[in-house]
């Protein structure tokens, strides 16, 4: 059993060792391949956060926020610089959470808008997760140690991916895609091409859903309006777009879903619901993507709900 | 709890440390145990059922075995078992179908009902255990096992973790044997489990997982798919099914090794098949030699008039379409390959190398084609996948560019997909050569953990992160 024992060790450490140098060559050689992705985008938000000493306006939430604020409206209104922090879907609620916890400084207002409350506190999609932080160290501090292991056991799948594109010369401005680094402002707002302003996106039936509230998330929110508190910060909620048409629940169920989380939440939720609601004409290329029309619209909205909030 | 999880790992690794530190006398208690455990685990509200099963079966083989010499008894004993064990079969597994299939009869003549549906869930591994249960009854009756009269280790054979959920349906004069032994750790059997491991694990997360995404997207809306892109989703899942079932049945066999215990193998290279007599001879083989030895032969095999024979052969192949899923899918399936194998029958053998090629061909056409009705949903998807097979073939590149590009397949994608298909191929075609992988242990060392380390940095670096990782036969 003891021969067995020793070849199986040998065995995994020659893997280990011939991973270790696959990583190292990785890191050094063949670095960030995806820098011109709409993710990349992410390195000029926390630039933008983290270079900001006065106290400022952080919007927290998946694209729905990158795609449907005007940043500068929103600033020139409140009178506090603005940093959007929104990104992808698929990175998770805690993962945009976890980013504006970089830097937070007396007198932020923090704005959390997800489109959803039920998360189960994970990354949704690791291998999204390096795609977006990449080799970046100050990045990386964004994940938290319960991260690690699902990165772990995305990071071949990414470092094969980046060692092909590397090879291959394929670290350009992606063709045929709005969805690129360059597409987003220094606010961290995305800005969209000549052509694709007024494009409206299709709904269908079946597809818009109520959010939903989970316990998961309400302890993590919680903890993080505690942490925001602490750093003489505040920290509020606000309602992501909603698609108002024929395809859209009804309104009680909005009316539940808003009930629920205003009682669940220790931070304010300054929004109502009920101005939340846009016509599908504002929407953009997906049900939570506003169009520039919308994204003013949703501004003007939370530029109102923060001043009710602010002077009462 | 699947074998390509962490979980497993654990639990292996726990029953492992256990089974050879116990006195050897008390190792089928470390098995029925961790059997217990295990299928706990998997489905804890079923455990009773498996163990009211264990005991009526054991039960029955001591009455078997006493009451040999009445034969009248023994046929009535043999039959109370089989059918008792054969109702919660019927119960879980065919209630609902029988129900919603005579409805569907009643309705061509004009009557309406709606079929009573049982809403549970078919309890994990029920097709595999109840089969084992019923073909060591039936050896006790036929004399060819005696009857255990340990209730313990009676119980640890027909719990045994590694086959307890997806086979291979192990016979009692080879694991029962084997469960009444005291092992001893054997460093080559060890290295020979931990190579089926690697093997198994290679097939099923690194083949298996990836071409299922593929499989899976276009079964699951299969109306929206046409031409080149409907040929390769069989192509995948022709490929897929084996490198899931055969990778499972790999890793049972090499976990069984590393306790000592020696599976018949259940896999032997189907694709390289040169007929469907043939293919059913290396595909599943502890299932088809089940229906071989337990249906087919009490049916008359082929010792009848050739009409019966072939009669038997369907008879065989539909019962065993039935066993896959309580579905007209699964039993058109088996109608499929039994009809092959009747009209492979009545033709001559082949006796050139040409003629021994195109028959292989055939073989694989019939099998490919076949697991369409094996995998759609309905029977109107799988004939909508033969009917827009060629859709689009007018332009040849087109229809082959197109088809690809649709699943999302960029040139990488099917770059890594083809080298791990061919390194596939590689493996399984020396196993064919050297009938098995046991050769492997005669290469030079470097070859050797080469290949070693060549599958696991491929089962790190390949595995998708949306991967099934379910076993395609657990359904079952």
């Amino acid at each position: 059993m003891k021969l067995y024992f020793k070849k199986l060790f040998l065995l995994l450490l020659l893997t280990a060792m011939l991973l270790c140098m696959a990583a190292v060559f990785d890191f050094t050689v063949v670095g960030n391949q995806y820098s011109h992705f709409y993710t990349a985008s992410l390195m000029d938000k926390v630039d933008r956060l983290c270079s900001i000493t006065e106290p400022k306006i952080i919007l927290v939430g998946n694209s729905n926020v990158s795609f449907g604020m005007d940043s500068a409206l929103l600033e020139d209104a409140m009178g506090m610089p603005v940093v959007n922090l929104g990104l992808q879907g698929g990175l998770g609620n805690a993962f945009h959470e976890e980013i504006a916890k970089l830097n937070i400084q007396p007198g932020d207002i923090v704005v959390v808008s997800h489109i959803d409350y039920a998360d189960d506190d994970k990354l949704n999609d690791p291998e999204l997760a390096w795609i977006t932080v990449e080799k970046n160290p100050r990045l990386l501090q964004i994940l938290r140690p319960k991260d690690w292991l699902p990165m772990l056991r995305a990071y071949p799948n990414y470092a094969f991916n980046c060692f092909v594109r590397w090879q291959r010369g394929w670290n350009t401005i992606p063709a045929g895609t709005l969805y690129i680094r360059e597409g987003v402002n220094t606010y961290g707002d995305f800005v969209m091409r000549t052509g694709q302003e007024t494009s409206t996106y299709q709904f269908r039936a079946g597809e818009l859903t109520v959010p939903q509230v989970g316990d998961a998330c309400m302890t993590r929110m919680n903890k993080l309006n505690k942490y925001i508190c602490d750093k003489g910060a505040r920290m509020v909620v606000s309602y992501s777009p909603i698609a108002d048409g024929e395809f859209t629940p009804d309104r009680e169920a909005y009316h539940a879903f808003a009930a629920e989380l205003e009682s669940r939440l220790d931070c304010p939720v300054i929004s109502d619901i009920d101005d939340y609601f846009f016509p599908y004409n504002c929407f953009f290329d997906t049900k939570y993507h506003l169009n520039e029309v919308g994204a003013r619209l949703r501004t003007e909205q939370l530029i109102r709900d923060l001043q009710n909030w602010l002077n009462p | 709890m699947v074998f390509n999880s962490l979980s497993f790992l654990f639990f292996f690794i726990a029953v492992f440390a256990l089974y050879w530190s116990v006195p050897k006398k008390f190792q089928w208690c470390v098995l029925l145990a961790s059997g217990y455990l295990f299928y706990g685990i998997c489905s804890a509200e079923y455990l009773l059922l498996i163990l009211l099963i264990t005991a009526v079966s054991y039960l029955s083989a001591l009455y078997l075995e006493k009451n040999r010499n009445n034969a009248k008894a023994s046929r009535r004993c043999l039959a109370f078992t089989c059918l008792f064990i054969l109702a919660f079969l019927f119960f879980f597994k065919y209630f609902n179908f029988l129900s919603e299939s005579v409805c569907r009869i009643l309705q061509v003549f004009s009557v309406e009902a709606d079929p009573f549906l049982i809403r549970v869930l078919l309890p994990v591994g029920l097709s595999f255990y109840t089969f084992t249960v019923i073909g060591y009854v039936v050896d006790v009756f036929k004399g060819k096992t005696p009857a255990e009269h340990h209730f313990g280790k009676y119980a640890a054979f027909i719990s045994f973790f590694p086959t307890l959920l997806s086979g291979p349906i192990e016979r009692a004069d080879n694991l029962l044997a084997q469960i009444r032994q005291e092992h001893s750790f054997h460093y080559g059997q060890a290295v020979l489990g931990s190579r089926e491991i690697l093997f198994g694990l290679f097939k099923k997360m690194v083949i298996a997982d990836t071409l299922a995404i593929y499989v899976n997207m276009v079964f699951g809306s299969v109306r929206s798919y046409s031409g080149f892109t409907l040929m390769l989703a069989i192509l995948f899942y022709t490929i897929q099914i084996y490198c899931d079932f055969s990778g499972y049945s790999d890793i049972a066999i090499g976990v069984s090794r590393l306790l000592g215990i020696q599976l018949r193998p259940n896999f032997r290279q189907p694709y390289f098949a040169a007929s469907i007599k043939d293919f059913w001879g290396r595909w599943h083989i502890s299932l088809s030699t089940w229906f071989r030895d337990y249906v087919y032969i009490p049916l008359g095999g082929n010792r009848v008039s050739p009409l019966r024979h072939k009669l038997n052969l369907m008879t065989t192949f539909l019962v065993s379409g039935l066993w896959h899923g309580a579905s007209w899918n699964f039993i058109l399936w088996g109608g499929i390959h039994g009809g092959a194998q009747v009209l492979e029958s009545l033709l001559p053998k082949a006796k050139t190398k040409a003629a021994s090629f195109f028959r292989w061909i055939l073989t694989m056409l019939v099998v490919s084609f076949a697991w369409v009705f094996f995998r759609a949903n309905t029977l109107s998807d799988a004939f909508y996948v033969f009917s827009h097979l060629l859709t689009g073939i007018g332009d040849p590149t087109g229809y082959i560019v197109q088809g690809y590009r649709i699943l999302g397949l960029s040139n990488v994608d099917l770059l890594v997909i083809c080298g791990n298909c061919m390194i596939l191929f590689l493996l399984d075609f020396c196993c064919f050569r050297w009938n098995g992988m046991e050769q492997i242990s005669n290469l030079p060392v470097f070859l050797r953990w080469g290949i070693y380390l060549l599958l696991l940095l491929l089962i790190i670096f390949f595995t998708p992160l949306i991967s099934s990782s379910q076993f395609l036969y657990f359904q079952f």
